[in-house]
């Protein structure tokens, strides 16, 4: 470590790293170049502005198994006017990193030794796609930044007044980068963005109990240039450029200080009117926020005007974006551009798609509140949406920059309830991202049918389906007047046929088979087969257990007609036919018969008879999956009419009548 | 629950029912469409309507009172 002195002032400054290069005069604030004379004085800096950060200059931490100490931070504006703080952090060891924060979100990244190729400055675009590492980037911004602020010990050389050009990456999984030309050859630095908890600080700092500066300063008071009126600033740290609710001028902030740029026209005949006042709090989808900005944008497209609104909402976690268009609300926040993938018309995000809706120029037609970014009324901005419902990407490009929003559909009435000072317009169609109400009728359904296949499935691979009873009882032929008689032969049991009498005169002919063994408990199919040709056999039958009396009754037909009608063959029925009944108990079981047949069936007669116990029943499978697909098919009539309502707002119309 | 719009929940309701009950049949082993099951009056063989006077046991036939057919 070097103690030297300021050449400005005299105060001490401590150098204790090799690779520092500048270092700030906690004094004077001058910048203080290392040098083989000392330190050398290079301008001076603007104090430090209050950014409710975590870091602070001297604290050690650890990220992952390195520890690192903090020896230094830039504050960095861009020309958009954004400020954001570079931590520089030395770790054990010798590595050293940059830590970029920015409005709570925290990035770290380390210079790359073998870059490759690396571009131009002036040919570096936003949306361009670079690899390192063998990583994709999408350059996210182009722009050139100027060092306002800065304390502690920095490993590059700047002047206050050096601009300092570079193009931001941005990757997925969090993927973060920074081309810095500042630098000949340009230096790359790779990283990502990490959650705010990925840090383990030597202490938890708390700005009150250390005596710094409060986390969040009372709103000063600042005047406007314009009017000469006082304009509180609901977001002082971050506000960029705000608009005098007096007098609409537009003015520049720097801290308390506001530099008039030029008078906004509110449109106000325009409409749509302005839904929620300034200041207005709500909470929002479990986020406390406050309303700090609005403004009125529309497009144009072949003379017509689609306005809609936007309202820029502060809270906890950010900022975040409230639209309406037709009184249609999505609710946002930015995301990185290297999250995003672009395949012609599909977009993909985390892996879901993303369909293309709508394009355009977006234009300012009235703006107020307080923006953390140098927003430009008068500028004309391309502009992209893609839709999944309830989700909605929009792609913003301005200078040099590409910036990715993605949205959430969220109710009129949830809007409502958040803030009942706003007056919520009412809905009209339907929304790009508003989602189908109905659409949980279609995964209830997939899982009904995935219920019912594989409760079928798993009931027949565990479904005994066993032959009981195989009986044939052969009639015999029908005299003119009586039944004739009959025999029975059991196919199951090996014993010899029985023979018996016809019934007694004006009596039908029962038939009763031999005891069966039911194991209790499982439905029962009973078959027969007759050998009918233009005739019919009918027995109306009943099972019986034995032992408890418990009686079944059901009835078969064996009908089975055929012929050549007009030259083309017919038939009816068949040879064979089925029925089925409830479980019986289990135990010793029979089946009765009264036989009728056909009067002109006077031949000898076989009706085999087959029992089955434990046979599933494929017939509730289909009568089941029809019921349950009615109110799915009505909801997709309905889901058809809502997306081809949604769709007639895009400059993609999916659903035509062509 | 709360997302869900009345007619989701209806149509969830009815297919929890209509899934339920047929599983219930299928692992029941009941059937729909039969008649239904009742209990024999009389075990006697030798007063058995529609006996037919041979040595098989013959129980109330007094149900069975179809004579369809064609």
């Amino acid at each position: 470590m070097a103690d030297l002195a300021c050449p400005s002032c005299g105060t001490d400054v401590a150098i204790s790293l090799d690779v520092t290069c500048v270092t700030v005069c906690p004094s004077c604030l001058k910048v203080l170049e290392r040098s083989d004379v000392g330190l050398v004085d290079r301008g001076v800096l603007a104090p430090l502005k209050e950014t409710r950060s975590r870091l602070r200059v001297g604290l050690r931490g650890r990220y992952e198994y390195k520890f690192f100490t903090v020896c230094g931070r830039v504050q960095v504006t861009e020309s958009g006017g954004n400020l954001w703080d570079e931590w520089y952090a030395a770790f054990d060891g010798g590595q050293w990193g940059w830590l970029a924060e920015d409005r709570g979100r925290i990035w770290l990244s380390m210079a790359v030794e073998h870059p490759g190729y690396v571009p131009k400055f002036s040919q570096v675009r936003a949306g361009d796609v670079l690899t390192f590492e063998g990583r994709s980037y999408t350059v996210s911004e182009v722009d050139t930044g100027q060092v306002v602020a800065a304390e502690g010990e920095i490993p590059f050389h700047f002047t206050p007044d050096e601009r300092l050009p570079f193009a931001d990456l941005s990757g997925a999984d969090g993927g973060f980068g920074t081309i810095d030309y500042t630098f000949d050859p340009p230096r790359v630095y790779l990283g990502r963005e990490l959650p705010v908890d990925a840090f383990k600080l030597e202490r938890d700092i708390d700005l009150h109990v250390e005596g710094e500066p409060p986390t969040k300063p009372a709103p000063p008071e600042s005047i406007c240039p314009g009017c000469q009126k006082k304009v509180e600033l609901r977001t002082p740290g971050e506000t960029v450029r705000a608009i005098c609710p007096h007098c609409d001028m537009l003015c520049d902030v720097d801290g308390r200080a506001l530099k008039a740029i030029r008078k906004v026209v509110i449109q106000s005949n325009a409409g749509p009117r302005m839904w929620v006042p300034l200041g207005a709090t709500g909470t929002l989808r479990g986020e406390k926020l406050t309303v700090v900005a609005w403004r009125l944008r529309s497009v144009f497209k072949e003379g017509v005007r689609y306005p809609w609104q936007e309202a820029l909402l502060y809270g906890d976690k950010g900022y975040r974006y409230l639209d309406c268009a037709d009184g249609h609300f999505t609710l946002g926040r930015s995301i990185a551009a290297g999250e995003v993938s672009m395949d012609n018309a599909i977009v993909r995000y985390q892996g879901k798609k993303f369909e293309r809706f709508s394009i355009g120029d977006a234009v300012t037609e009235a703006i107020v509140g307080e923006w953390p970014w140098r927003v430009d009324p008068f500028e004309r901005n391309p502009v992209a949406e893609f839709v999944a419902p309830p989700l909605l990407l929009a792609r913003e490009l301005g200078e040099g920059e590409i910036d990715w929003t993605l949205t959430e559909h969220v109710d009129a009435d949830e809007v409502a309830a958040a803030f009942p000072t706003g007056r919520v317009p009412p809905p009209n169609g339907v929304g790009a991202a508003q989602p189908f109400k109905h659409s949980h009728i279609f995964r209830i359904w997939r899982w009904a049918v995935l219920a019912l296949v594989v409760g079928f499935t798993f009931k027949c691979s565990t479904a005994s389906d066993a032959v009981v009873l195989d009986q044939i009882v052969s009639l015999d032929a029908l005299p003119p007047n009586g039944t004739g008689g009959y025999t029975l032969t059991n196919r199951l049991a090996q014993k010899p046929t029985e023979t018996f009498p016809p019934a007694e005169a004006g009596q039908p002919l029962v038939v009763t088979t031999d005891a069966f063994d039911l194991a209790g408990g499982k439905n029962v199919l009973i078959e027969a087969r007759a050998g009918v040709d233009n005739s019919w056999v009918f027995a109306a039958g009943q099972m019986l257990n034995e032992e408890t009396g418990d009686l079944q009754p059901f009835s078969l037909e064996v009908s089975y007609y055929h012929g050549v009608d007009g030259g083309e063959s017919w038939s009816e029925g068949g040879q064979t036919t089925d029925t089925r009944v409830s479980s019986m108990p289990g135990g010793p079981t029979r089946v009765q018969l009264e036989i009728e047949r056909d009067p002109a069936l006077t031949r000898p007669l076989e009706l085999n008879l087959i029992v089955r116990e434990d046979s599933p029943n494929v017939l509730y499978l289909f009568l089941t999956l029809l019921f349950i697909s009615i109110l799915p098919f009505i909801a997709w009539i309905l889901k058809s009419s809502f997306e081809r309502a949604r769709w007639e707002n895009s400059d993609y119309p999916k659903h035509t009548d062509e | 629950m709360k997302k869900l719009s009345f007619f989701s929940k209806f149509s969830l309701a009815l297919t929890v029912f209509l899934v339920g009950g047929t599983l219930y049949l299928w692992f029941g082993g009941k059937e729909l469409f039969t008649e239904n099951r009742e209990k024999a009056e009389a075990t006697s063989p030798d007063h058995t309507p529609g006996s037919v006077g041979h040595s098989r046991r013959i129980y109330g036939f007094g149900y069975i009172g179809y004579h369809g057919g064609k």
